[in-house]
């Protein structure tokens, strides 16, 4: 049976580094595996530090949603801590997170997915590519060329939303326990209001429109790269005490049921992923891992999250059909429509909690940590569903755990051999032509990868990718 | 300018004019684990030793939170200095409080 | 579009073992920013996060500039454990290139290595204690002298300002660590704005106030960056003026070094 291997390596325009790697029969995908290809070890890196640090720390785990990052710890601070921010302070933290979210949604739509479908001006060398599959007519391309450009004062608006509130962004130093650390004073305010005011003028005349064209044009992906279609979220603008919930609560979706979620059936599986020093599965606050390159069984770095043993997906999508706000399909288009129609929602939502701000003092007192503590900060992020789990000891960190959307949905195989997310989203994928296997980047895009989040579980590669096609 | 930690070796800031800093203290003779109490934490003072002489960094702008590139306050730190600021006159600008024992 | 010509030099921009949050920042530019990089200063040829090919069309553009005139601008330190596998950034001939190898191959020709970012300088965050995957700066894995531009993240201005005076002048003022003079000639404590309370001893005791936050750990004083003056994310703001310490990310022997980054039991 004629069968073909074919490696994407790097599969550029995500964050961080990762391969793909599948097996194609008949013009059909018939098994895939991801991989990722870079390390840290931020987990490791925490144990022993300030826990307050924890906040600007983990943050640089990811330079493209570090306000995620920064959020999940203050949740978990504040769990062990037993403290609770005021409703104020809460909106003040979800609108700097809120503006991540268009940041990375503008940047992800046009910088990351755009050029799968648009071919882009050939003159300039960072945007050659010698194969693709590109059917926009002339005009429409170029308007989207257009676009591509035209997007980047509004995706840096959404980082200067940040900036105001919390410093600077990337990294910006404004979320912390307790709710932000400046006031939201009347000056800020107005700015804020007048720079959302252009970026939700731009989603919802340019960049939705856009994301329509290309359906348009590309309509069988909106049956390509379905993958489970269980759908997971941890919740984000949501429970606030007085407003209620503007988003999404906590919740998941199978078998045609929308369902509560409980964090106690959140496990780690690492049967197949090269890690030794836990049980095969295990809780977040159970086990920390290391790393066992020549385990056998294993073939991936990355390590399987799952809910009651099953895979998920998280991001965009899911919130979208959780909430009720798009329920078209599962599928990559729907993904890439779910995520700009999200970045409506967001920018929405932020106009409802900049209309609900009292002017106030600062919210910060010198907090005291506990001796003992544990904490949980589970909260849906740009990507998806992110937990921060910590213990403290003598007043440091004595456990950290990292789980990030990245790795509900490009998880390595479980224990019991079912792949994960993304590699199911690619596994039965029709391929027009192994030698130029567009559909590959386009389904694994969709789900807006980021590597470098997961590369606290990631480790180095495995030992020989190839990148040219082999037909044996 | 060459060397960026030169300043002025006079300029007083006004806190270091406050009676509470002028009061006299006699000297301290402090042994290593006495020394370790003023680590600059919940109202001790932050002190560090270097060649014997112990310098009070309480209120030193390099010295944050009683710490400078990891090293803390409380202890004789003679080395480090050694390893990173030899020759640069930086102790001389420093409070003396007194003597290790 | 303004069409290219073959006097400009190439530019790679590596991204190695960090977060890629500089080239992040380098689009939160604006001027210049991204599309004058694209459009005018250099050829543009390869970056992960940006490029449109993908895997070989994307690593024949990093290759196919060797033996031309390139600058190289590396963000995120480099991983040596295990020969660099922890950090693969794409593959040649079937066989991983590894972060180690590719900056090897590259650094050895290109006209300026620009080190952009605490992890690209001196290890910054990846190399944390205990460095679980042996990270070292650009400048030591290529052993010759980078212009270094630490910050965590960079400031776009200082990227594009240094890679213009490079262009234009051939070279920039740099201090004695490799440092642009332009843009860390000076201590923030010596620019602060709230340098005033300091000298008064007036200090905040908590997040949030408006005074100086020396007492919370501000790294101010011994970290030179124009963040003062500047200011970031279309000079709105900066970690100070959000009533927060400067944490130190652009000192060398950022982050361990420069730790704890907020205390509240200090006298
Ligand atoms: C007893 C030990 C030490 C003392 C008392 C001390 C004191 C100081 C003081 C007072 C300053 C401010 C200089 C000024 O404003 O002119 C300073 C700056 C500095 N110290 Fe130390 N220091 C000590 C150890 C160290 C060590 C071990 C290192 C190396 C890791 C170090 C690295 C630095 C650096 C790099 C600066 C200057 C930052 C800059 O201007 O760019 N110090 N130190
Ligand atoms: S806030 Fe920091 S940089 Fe500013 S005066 Fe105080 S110590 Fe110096």
């Amino acid at each position: 049976m004629p069968s073909t291997r074919v490696t994407l390596n790097p599969v550029t325009r995500i964050s961080g580094f990762m391969a793909i790697h599948v097996t194609i029969e008949h013009h059909q995908v018939t098994a895939a595996q991801t991989e990722g290809m870079l390390f840290r070890g931020f987990e490791q890196m925490l144990i022993g530090r300030q826990p307050w640090d924890a906040v600007y720390f983990t943050q640089r785990i990811c330079g493209i949603c570090s306000a995620a990052h920064s959020t999940a710890s203050t949740l978990a601070l504040e769990n062990a801590m037993n403290l609770t921010p005021s409703e104020q302070g809460r909106y003040l933290r979800d609108i700097i997170h809120g503006c991540e979210f268009l940041q990375n949604h503008i940047r992800h739509f046009y910088q990351y997915t755009v050029p799968d479908y648009v071919r882009m001006p050939q003159e300039v060398p960072l945007f050659q590519s010698s194969y693709g599959d590109f059917r926009l007519p002339t005009a429409v391309n170029d308007q989207l060329i257009r676009h591509y450009f035209a997007s980047l004062p509004v995706s840096r608006a959404a980082h200067e939303m940040i900036a105001i509130l919390g410093g600077k962004a990337p990294h910006n130093h404004g979320i912390f326990v307790g709710g932000i650390t400046t006031e939201a004073t009347v000056d800020k305010i107005m700015k804020i209001r007048s720079l959302l005011a252009g970026i939700r003028l731009f989603i919802e005349t340019v960049m939705i429109a856009d994301a329509e064209t290309i359906a348009r044009y590309y309509p069988e992906y909106f049956h390509l790269g379905r993958g489970y279609g269980r759908l997971l979220s941890f919740g984000c603008f949501d429970n606030y005490p007085v407003t209620g919930t503007l988003y999404v609560d906590p919740s998941l979706y199978r078998a045609d049921r929308i369902e509560s979620f409980d964090p106690a059936r959140i496990t780690e599986e690492i049967e197949h992923s090269r890690y030794t020093g836990a049980p095969v599965a295990y809780q977040p606050l159970e086990s920390m891992t290391t790393d066992a390159i020549d385990k056998p069984a294993a073939y991936s770095w990355i390590k399987a999250a799952r809910y009651q043993g099953q895979p998920f997906e998280t991001g965009p999508l899911a919130r979208q059909w959780l909430s009720g706000a798009y329920r078209r399909g599962i599928s990559a288009m729907d993904r890439t429509i779910a995520r700009v129609r999200e970045a409506l929602t967001i920018a929405r939502i932020i106009e409802n909690l900049l209309d609900r701000l009292e002017p106030a003092d600062t919210m910060q007192t010198a907090y005291s940590l506990p001796q003992q503590a544990t904490g949980q900060g589970l909260i849906d992020t740009t990507r998806g569903a992110l937990g921060h789990w910590l213990k403290i000891a003598d007043e440091k960190l004595s456990f950290y755990q990292v789980i990030t959307p990245s790795v509900w949905n490009l998880s390595s195989q479980g224990n019991d051999g079912q792949p994960g997310t993304g590699e199911a989203a690619l596994i039965g994928t029709p391929i027009q032509d192994p030698t130029q296997p567009v559909e590959l980047g386009r389904i694994i895009r969709s789900f807006d990868p980021c590597v470098s989040c997961a590369t606290h579980v990631f480790m180095p590669g495995r030992k020989a990718p190839v990148t040219e096609v082999i037909v044996p | 300018m060459d060397n960026h930690n030169w300043r002025y070796p006079t300029v007083q800031k006004r806190w270091e004019r406050a009676p509470w800093q002028q009061q006299q203290t006699p000297p301290l003779s402090l042994t290593l684990a006495e020394l370790a109490q003023y680590n600059g934490k919940k109202g001790m003072p932050a002190y560090i030793a270097v060649d014997g002489v112990i310098y009070d960094v309480t209120m030193e702008a390099a010295w944050a939170a009683a710490s400078h590139f990891s090293l803390r306050a409380g202890q004789d730190l003679s080395g480090p200095y050694r390893a990173c600021h030899r020759g640069q006159g930086i102790l001389a600008r420093l409070k003396v409080v007194g003597q290790l024992r | 579009m303004t069409t290219l010509t073959q006097a400009k030099p190439n530019l790679l921009w590596l991204e190695l073992t960090g977060c890629s949050g500089n080239i992040i920042s380098l689009l939160d530019g604006a001027h210049p920013g991204f599309i004058d990089l694209v459009t005018s200063l250099v050829n543009f040829r390869y970056n992960n996060s940006l490029s449109a090919g993908e895997s070989s069309d994307a690593m024949d553009q990093l290759l196919a500039t060797l033996g031309t005139d390139f600058i190289l601008i590396v963000e995120g330190a480099v991983a040596t454990k295990a020969n660099g596998r922890y950090t693969v950034i794409g593959s040649v001939q079937g066989k991983p290139l590894t972060a180690l190898e590719a900056l090897r191959l590259l650094g050895a020709q290109a006209r300026h290595i620009v080190a952009v970012g605490s992890c690209a300088t001196h290890g910054g965050m990846s190399a944390a204690a205990p460095n679980p995957s042996g990270c070292i700066s650009v400048q030591q894995a290529v052993g010759r002298p980078v212009i270094q531009l630490p910050g965590c993240p960079c400031h776009p201005d200082w990227i594009l300002g240094t890679l213009t005076a490079l262009l234009e002048h051939g070279s920039l003022e740099l201090d004695e660590r490799h440092r642009p003079r332009l843009f860390y000639g000076n201590l923030i404590h010596d620019r602060c704005p709230r340098r005033s309370f300091f000298d008064q001893g007036i200090f905040a005791r908590r997040l949030g106030e408006s005074t100086c936050l020396f007492k919370l750990g501000c790294r101010g004083p011994v970290t030179r960056t124009d963040c003062p003056t500047r200011q970031w994310n279309q000079y709105v703001n900066w970690p100070v003026e959000d009533n927060t310490p400067c944490i130190g990310c652009a000192q060398f022997g950022f982050p361990d070094q420069m730790e704890p980054f907020i205390s509240y039991d200090i006298t």
